[in-house]
């Protein structure tokens, strides 16, 4: 949608025979948002000023005119002169080396800049922004004077590296018809890319967070680490009754479910690690569990207690578990937002427990604080910021004490984290004193912004993942930019800097009479030049697609090749890091430090864990058993899933003629005999499937289009919808305009949809949608030169559906 | 002394002098320039897209001395303060053009401020003053003003030549009591004080206010503007200052005496003539002077 689409004034003012324009260039130097340092506004010095909205990019072919792919803004400004007589000029401000500049001190790349028309109107003027982004380059030019700036929106997030967790469903996909083996939705991995990046669409990860779940498409944590993941039920999508995602405060969240909740089967469901271990130090410590709940406005009923099995629908929790396999402090919350918190103490006894009244239908924030003191607990919640009061407290008489220093699970140490949600509750947190700061702060509920825009915007991806194609340190935007172009989708800049992912098919919803009638009409008063060329080459009516499909498998994760690779001294402890290939989770106990080294079993279980060791002077002898039993070992998974690290010891127990002992080794230590277990990718499997128009093929013959294999396309009902789509391109190829210049209009955007009138031409109006912008300010000329492309096949009816695409056959009009 | 009305004052605040006497025929230049573009579409229509006006004087003087140099030498070398003003006497009005024409010109209250809390805005009005009728589209407003909030004209400061006059002249209507007023400012730029006079009792019909203020060389430059004696509202346009004219003359959109930039300066030796028995060498002279 255009800006200022209903300002008559500013409406007036451009089709008006004499227009006042002026560009407004502004940098944050204090970097406070505000905009207020003194040399904030270098308006007067800008000779020039050219916006570049880049023309949406794909990897498809490049005469497929197809509105698809990427695009980001660049502002490229050339300054020079001073604003006053008593002010530096341009060179001066910006010579990095100039020890007087009213920038010296200031970091001036990556700072933020804001560049707008302004243009004067009957009520005063209207400054619309043209590109808000960040000072990439600057290049000073002594002969001239000049100072040539290039602004980039997303250089932060192409500045920042992504990594994306392994996952895969269980082998029963097919067959199962429980929460296990659901897919996840892609919208989750596009916003975990950009929370990686620092735009996060949900609240921003806060300070003091050991683990964090958005719940946005899937229960995958986005803070803590994939502990238990050996077992596919770990991050479980309830999925019986359809979709399970509805439309949440932030992005998706999970249905409602009405049936009763026995255990992690029957809802969505998550159970994954603390991002480190968190401690308890009574009087010092305090732990935060908060999320998003959206309340169905029931009246209040009794409330559920701990244990009641079967918990009621849309009953969901948030566990932390302190001590040991029962000690657990816990948030949960009825589907009418009525809460219950209570802490167990390690021998599985209740300390204490509160509850809270339920909450008016809609969307509530709770933020939970527990304060550990060294005789008792103190809880503090806050709904919507407001400290609420608890309706009933219970505790014992028995005065609270900690019993240990936490369970440290591992691998690598962590405590245990558990979500049930069996109803739309979002951006679950957890925060720790020993890692940040605990307590509520004003607005933590909301997504950070920018001039009160979003950073992001994500819709609802096509994308249905089986498993996580590898992400590992990857550039942001290129990881975003692929999953977008996995699903024909489109991922943008605006000229507020928010990145837009939106699927293929709201490109297309775009074309919809709402979006044409009462936007801008492009006459050939304001168009100086256009070109249109059709091509045969873009008329596309058969696409061939592939889905690749991987499960989660158990497996031998690594072998130990060697039997006197690892010599490890008496009292002496080794560690080396091993390298995993297509890992999930390592298999090894998660309440056990170490193993100790024990001989093979026998027969061997492929499943099993086995580290065995021989003490370095048993190699002529039948060592069935190290004599040594002090000689331990383990192995530890990275945090990222690609590499685990293999810890020995030599032992402590001094024997006769030994120096320490062979890890790994077996059999008189000629054979290696270690092996560690996991989870892992299947194999690829690689499925073709094809998609026509039947009609269009009749008529132009066949003309295929091949979209080869993608990861992310994972389904066959997902390759549907992304050839459906790009057919509703392609079968009636629709030109794009180009070479298309007109006197500026501040107030288009990328992907506005407007008409078109070319005299003596088109009768209709072209209905073209914006899918590039170039906006070029100079000291004498305002011009924008857009690529359209046309929307709907002028003369003939507009697709019937837009939002569910190619629909043969069922043209109306 | 009153102003010479046949030159041109050119210099820093507090130092502005005459420049020599022009040549006498039409290539004296003083236009406003428009920086922008005409534009041009496939429909032939044509639009002007404006970024600003921007003065522009080109000057030439013949038979001049070298002393005579002085005044245009030190703004183009650049070893004057800058910067340099100037003022074009046979412009009538001194203030620049958004001010004088009520923000007509921007439609806007570009170079206008407040004090107080009052809410100051441009708005539209088909009824303006009888001589101002069909030339300006309206006018500023500041409404909601208490006793002591002023309504001043910021843009840039009228530099005073000493012992000239400056008459300052406009329309108000609306409701409460405003004054006529002017602001000294110093050297430095600062405000020293505001002097109103007797205040105006306003109502829904246009009264035309005046104030004159004789420069002793104390104060280098001025601001004008009203103030408010009794809280109302007050809508204003048509805002003028002469110089050395004692008598109000009809409304004229104003010239500004704007910071300006010598851009473009050339000498060329006409000719020697007897000057107190000594052969003495005369000049022509061109200078380009840019509105900054």
């Amino acid at each position: 949608m255009a800006q200022f689409p209903t300002d008559t004034a500013l409406a007036a003012a451009q089709s008006a025979s004499v227009r006042r324009i002026n560009g407004v260039l502004e940098f944050d130097w204090n970097r406070d948002g505000n905009y207020t340092h003194a040399y904030s506004d270098l308006s007067k010095l800008a000779l020039s000023a050219v916006v570049d909205d880049s023309r949406l990019t794909s990897q498809l072919p490049s005469e497929i005119q197809s509105t698809t792919g990427y695009s980001s803004g660049e502002l490229r400004v050339t300054l020079a002169g001073k604003r006053a007589f008593n002010e530096y000029n341009a060179l001066q401000i910006f010579f990095p080396y100039n020890a007087t500049s009213p920038l010296v001190g200031l970091t001036l790349d990556g700072t933020p800049v804001r560049y707008s028309r302004k243009v004067r109107t009957s009520t005063g003027g209207t400054t619309v922004r043209q590109f808000t982004g960040f000072l990439r380059q600057y290049r000073i030019n002594r002969k001239t004077g000049n100072v040539e700036l290039i602004c980039s929106d997303i250089s932060d997030v192409s500045a920042d590296l992504v990594t994306l967790p392994r996952w895969a469903v269980g082998q029963g996909y097919y067959t199962a018809s429980d929460n296990f083996t659901s897919p996840i939705d892609g919208t989750w991995v596009y916003e975990e890319i950009l929370r990686q990046a620092g735009r996060p669409t949900g609240p921003a990860t806060p300070p003091g967070c050991v683990a964090y779940c958005s719940l946005n498409g899937s229960t995958l944590p986005s803070v803590g680490n994939m502990l238990y993941t050996t077992a596919p039920n770990t991050h479980g999508v309830y999925a019986f009754a359809g979709d399970p995602w509805q439309q949440g405060k932030y992005g998706l969240a999970p249905q409602l479910q009405t049936n009763g909740i026995n255990d992690s089967r029957d809802a969505t469901y998550a159970v994954f690690g603390t991002n480190q271990v968190v401690t308890v130090v009574p009087g010092t410590t305090t732990v935060a569990i908060s999320f998003w709940h959206k309340s169905d406005g029931t009246a209040h009923t009794t409330n559920v207690d701990l244990n009641t099995h079967p918990y009621p629908g849309g009953f969901s929790g948030v566990y932390l578990f302190l001590e040991g396999g029962a000690g657990v402090t816990a948030f949960t919350i009825q589907k009418n937002g009525q809460a219950q918190s209570y802490t167990v103490k390690a021998d599985g006894s209740v300390h204490w427990q509160a509850d809270y009244d339920a909450q008016a239908a809609g969307w509530h924030y709770y933020h939970m604080l527990v304060t550990f003191t060294s005789t008792t607990l103190l809880w503090t919640l806050k709904i919507d910021g407001v400290t609420t009061t608890s309706l009933s407290v219970w505790q014992p008489i028995t005065p609270w004490a900690y019993v240990g220093s936490g369970p440290g699970y591992r691998p690598p140490l962590t405590n245990i984290v558990q979500i049930y949600a069996g109803g739309p509750i979002q951006h679950a947190a957890i925060r720790w004193s020993g890692a940040g700061s605990t307590p509520y702060t004003t607005g933590e509920e909301n997504p950070p912004t920018r001039d009160g825009k979003p950073l992001a915007y994500v819709e609802r991806s096509a994308l249905r993942l089986l498993w996580l194609p590898e992400v590992y340190k990857e550039n942001a935007w290129s990881a975003l930019t692929k999953l977008s172009a996995a699903e024909l989708g489109a991922t943008y800049t605006d000229v507020w800097g928010s990145i837009h992912c939106v699927p293929h098919s709201s490109l297309n919803a775009d074309i919809n009479a709402a979006a044409v009638s009462g936007t801008i009409v492009l006459t050939e008063d304001q168009l100086q030049d256009l070109t249109i060329a059709p091509t045969l080459d873009a008329r596309r009516n058969s696409v061939s697609i592939s889905t690749t499909e991987r499960h989660m498998v158990l497996d031998i994760l690594w072998t130990q090749p060697d039997a006197q690779q690892f010599h490890v001294l008496l009292n002496q402890l080794a560690a080396v890091q091993i390298q995993l290939d297509n890992a999930i989770a390592v298999n090894a106990d998660p309440t056990t430090m170490y193993h100790q080294a024990i001989k093979p079993l026998t027969p061997y279980s492929k499943y099993t864990t086995v580290i065995s060791a021989i003490l370095d002077n048993a190699f002529s002898t039948d060592a069935t058993t190290p004599t040594n039993t002090n000689v331990f070992a383990d192995c530890q998974m990275a945090l990222d899933q690609r590499s685990m690290t293999l810890i020995m010891t030599g032992g402590t127990l001094s024997v006769s003629g030994s120096t320490g002992a062979y890890v790994g080794s077996y059999l008189g230590g000629q054979d290696a005999s270690t092996q560690i277990s996991g989870t892992k990718y299947s194999d690829p499997s690689v499925l073709s499937y094809t998609y026509e128009d039947l009609t269009s093929i009749a008529h132009n013959g066949r003309r295929v289009l091949p979209l080869g294999e993608n990861d992310w396309i994972q389904t066959s009902s997902v390759a549907g919808v992304v050839a459906g789509a790009i057919l509703v391109d392609t079968s009636v190829p629709l030109p794009v305009i180009d070479g298309v210049s007109l006197r500026a209009d501040p107030r288009i955007e990328l992907r506005d949809v407007y008409k078109v009138r070319v005299k003596g031409v088109t009768m209709p109006d072209l209905i073209a949608q914006v899918i590039g912008l170039k906006r070029s300010d100079t000291l004498t000329d305002s011009t924008d030169s857009p690529v359209l492309r046309i929307a709907v096949q002028p003369g003939a009816a507009m697709w019937d559906d837009p939002l569910t695409g190619w629909d043969i056959g069922s043209w109306s009009g | 002394m009153a102003i010479n009305r046949y030159r041109f004052y050119l210099g820093p605040i507090g130092y502005l002098t005459a420049l020599p006497p022009h040549k006498r025929d039409p290539s004296l230049d003083a236009s406003r320039e428009i920086i922008g573009q005409l534009q041009e579409g496939l429909s032939g229509r044509r639009t002007l897209d404006i970024r600003a006006f921007k003065k522009v004087w080109n000057l030439d003087w013949d038979w001049r001395l070298e002393d005579e140099l002085l005044g245009i030498l030190r703004g183009y070398l650049g070893f004057a303060n800058s910067p340099l003003r100037i003022i074009d006497p046979r412009v009538r009005n001194l203030l620049p053009l958004n001010l004088s024409t009520g923000g007509s010109e921007l439609q806007a209250t570009d170079g206008f401020n407040r004090t107080g809390t009052g809410v100051l805005t441009y708005q539209a009005d088909a009824t303006m003053p009888t001589e101002l009728q069909g030339q300006l589209s309206g006018e500023v407003q500041l409404s909601g003003a208490t006793t002591g909030d002023s309504l001043m004209g910021i843009t840039e400061t009228v530099p005073l030549l000493p012992y000239s006059t400056y008459l300052f002249t406009g329309f108000v209507k609306g409701s409460g009591q405003w004054s006529p007023a002017y602001q000294p400012v110093n050297a430095a730029g600062a405000v020293v004080t505001t002097v109103w006079t007797s205040a105006l009792t306003l109502t829904g019909n246009w009264q035309q206010f005046s104030v004159s203020y004789t420069s002793d060389g104390t104060y280098p430059q001025m601001y004008f503007g009203l103030r408010c004696s009794a809280s109302g509202t007050v809508q204003t346009t048509g805002w003028q200052v002469q110089i050395d004219e004692y008598a109000r003359r009809p409304w004229m959109p104003g010239n500004g005496c704007p910071e300006v930039i010598v851009a473009k300066f050339q000498k060329k030796y006409q000719g020697y003539l007897r000057r107190s028995g000594v052969m003495t060498p005369y000049h022509t002279l061109n200078a380009t002077i840019l509105e900054a």
